[in-house]
């Protein structure tokens, strides 16, 4: 079966830096994350929940189709096993 | 407790219970005595004693979700749970979306055990899905040594890998080949070298011969936390209804453990 097409939302440098360590509403915080092309990212789930006002402007971003980078791990326990 | 056909509520609520139906909010009558009822049948098994944290994600709100039933206070050192990324949260539990999202419970093995063989982790997931992931757990990628439950693995034939404080090496898992669904209730636990992986009321996977090493880093929920970040690639997408943290259990334990929690989700209407 086909992998499913997960969109993201493409972030610039700066947005980046202005939503690490930031809540996107109450208890949940954004988390962006770098795709196999070393674009910043965030998910759709934290642009749709978000409710804090500093931050509504995520919902303009750009939607991008997601490449998952692949992680360089050693060991039994890596994602080539 | 039923009196000719009238619930009264509010009566016989274990202390335990009321403090975390009171730090969650939990307003809804059936909620607050599905939380009471577990509470009363952890204690009765003698189970209660042997949890470092629980969530039972009751509520639908990251702000609910997020308390340890076991010491529901908002600290780090409560093993508060702290979502990160994208989730939903709704009635039937905490929805990580596979791709950035995790909850990080602020609990390390290292610190909060004085023993490497006395240990479990476990988790309700209400989702099928055949991926590369860890659900529950961490890793010290500086030798290599796991805590952790990674199950229905897409890459491994669809096995299920449960790592206790183990080393490097595939031999020192519990592995149950070709898992053929992933909605179920997950733990894994060891006592001594002896891991045990259970799946709902079945013992399904054991390893005799565990290493012992423990990592000193925190219980992420949802990914890898490889060294304290997270591994990416290892995100999961499946739908928490219920997760621990704690002392290893016997087989009397955990079939307890599961009649409990099962028991649990029925009350909420929302058991696989």
């Amino acid at each position: 079966m086909p992998e499913p097409i997960i969109y993201v939302a493409l972030l610039t440098e700066l947005q980046k830096e202005s939503l690490i360590g930031q809540l996107y509403t109450e208890d949940s915080y954004y988390h962006p994350i770098q795709d196999a092309e070393d674009n910043w990212v965030i998910s759709t789930e934290e642009v749709d929940f978000t409710t804090t006002e500093e931050f509504i402007w995520v919902k303009d971003l750009p939607l991008i189709v997601y490449n998952q980078k692949i992680a360089e791990l050693t060991g039994f326990f890596s994602n080539n096993n | 407790m039923i009196l000719a056909g009238t619930v009264i509520t509010g009566i016989g609520i274990d202390a335990n219970a009321q403090a975390f139906i009171t730090a969650a909010g939990i307003t809804d009558t059936t909620q607050q005595d599905a939380i009471n009822t577990l509470v009363l049948q952890l204690k009765e098994k003698s189970i209660w004693s042997k949890l470092k944290a629980v969530y039972p994600f009751v509520g639908g709100t990251a702000s609910a979700h997020k308390f340890n039933l076991i010491n529901p206070v908002d600290t780090n050192a409560g093993f508060r749970l702290t979502f990160t990324g994208g989730w939903t949260h709704s009635s039937t539990g905490a929805l990580p979306n596979g791709t950035n999202a995790y909850a990080d419970s602020f609990f390390s093995p290292y610190t909060q055990y004085t023993v490497d063989d006395d240990a479990h982790l476990c988790f309700y997931s209400r989702t099928d899905t055949s991926i590369v992931s860890v659900d529950i757990g961490c890793t010290n990628s500086v030798g290599n040594y796991y805590h952790l439950l990674s199950i229905r693995r897409s890459d491994a034939g669809n096995n299920s890998y449960y790592g206790i404080n183990v080393s490097d090496a595939a031999a020192n898992f519990a592995v149950k080949s070709a898992d053929p669904t992933s909605r179920a209730f997950y733990l894994g636990t060891r006592t001594g070298t002896v891991t045990n992986g259970w799946k709902n009321s079945t013992k399904d996977a054991t390893n005799t011969g565990a290493t012992s090493l423990r990592p000193n880093y925190n219980v992420w929920l949802g990914a890898q936390n490889y060294s304290g970040s997270p591994a990416a690639g290892f995100y999961s997408n499946r739908e928490y209804a219920f997760a621990s943290i704690g002392q290893g259990l016997t087989d009397t334990n955990v079939t307890d453990y599961y009649t409990a929690v099962q028991a649990y989700q029925t009350s909420l209407s929302r058991q696989i």
